[in-house]
């Protein structure tokens, strides 16, 4: 079977501290599988009136392009260490922090800032459109639950999906609303006086940024 | 820093250098838990994925039981 989409739960408003991800926030996949007629919806967990969950699937394969070499295994360990930046860039409390990530490519990653231009600081803006970034990237979304529920994020990762698993700093960019750490991926092992800088923003007067929800170029029909 | 500009700082303007020390915690972390971590979670799963190639298929339980015998 294949899953070709995938259905948000309606926002919850738990209250209840702890570290989330996007998928736990998932109602439900569209599948199709031969067995069934196309575009089957099958529920994240075990519902009645259908034959299976997305519990009882033991794996996904997801086709990545080959330059893609820092896996998503190694996002499960890394997010939660973005925290410990927090001297250098505000991120919202871990505990109360809902996070997505994704891959995409560089050209769509500048589109999107274009698109949304009104919510960053210009510098911001200007230091996404000149960075030489790889080809691909991996960007995480960091939210609150209120940013959530309408879209929004807080704060963003930009990742070089190029990146060697043991670097220590395998980022482009972070950024919140107040402050943005760009680093120099020139050069071999990055050096922290020289090869990167923080980007001190005025407010921008907006609660989050847009959530970036198409990664890839969507198919258009010929 | 204007008259010596280089890299990232000769690229984005308004870039200020940062204090170390407001990264120390991520490197300490990244260097004594979070690297390690990752390569260990990465070869976990690559010995899984190579495991499942070798696991076989699987019939229905209820195709398993026997015809009763007549």
């Amino acid at each position: 079977m294949a899953v070709v989409g995938y259905e948000w739960q309606p926002p919850l408003n738990t209250g209840v501290p702890g570290m989330r991800y996007s998928w736990d926030e998932i109602k439900s996949l569209a599948v199709v599988d031969d067995n069934h007629l196309p575009y089957l919806s099958v529920p994240a967990n075990q519902a009645t009136g259908v034959s299976y969950s997305a519990r009882d699937i033991d794996a996904f394969i997801v086709a990545l392009p080959e330059k893609v070499f820092y896996p998503a295994d190694a996002f499960d360990t890394l997010v939660p260490k973005l925290f410990k930046l927090g001297g250098a860039v505000t991120l919202p409390p871990q505990d109360q922090t809902i996070i997505r990530y994704f891959v995409t490519t560089g050209s769509a990653f500048r589109r999107f800032v274009r698109r949304y231009e009104s919510e960053f600081d210009h510098q911001l803006v200007a230091a996404v459109m000149k960075l030489p970034f790889a080809q691909f990237l991996w960007i995480v979304e960091f939210a609150t639950e209120a940013q959530w529920a309408v879209n929004q994020v807080a704060a963003r990762a930009v990742i070089d999906a190029t990146a060697s698993l043991t670097e220590h700093y395998p980022f482009w960019i972070v950024h919140s609303r107040s402050e943005a750490l760009i680093f120099n991926r020139e050069a071999v092992s990055l050096n922290l006086n020289s090869g990167m800088g923080v980007l001190n923003m005025a407010g921008s007067g907006h609660a989050g940024f847009s959530r970036m929800n198409t990664n890839l170029r969507p198919t258009v029909t010929k | 820093m204007d008259e010596d500009k280089s890299g990232v700082f000769k690229l984005v303007d308004g870039l200020k250098p940062v204090d170390p020390k407001a990264l120390a915690d991520f490197e300490k972390e990244m260097t004594d838990q979070g690297i390690p971590e990752i390569i260990k979670d990465v070869e976990k799963r690559r010995i899984l994925a190579a495991k499942s190639l070798q696991r076989r298929l699987e019939k229905p339980t209820e195709e398993k039981t026997e015809p009763p015998k007549s």
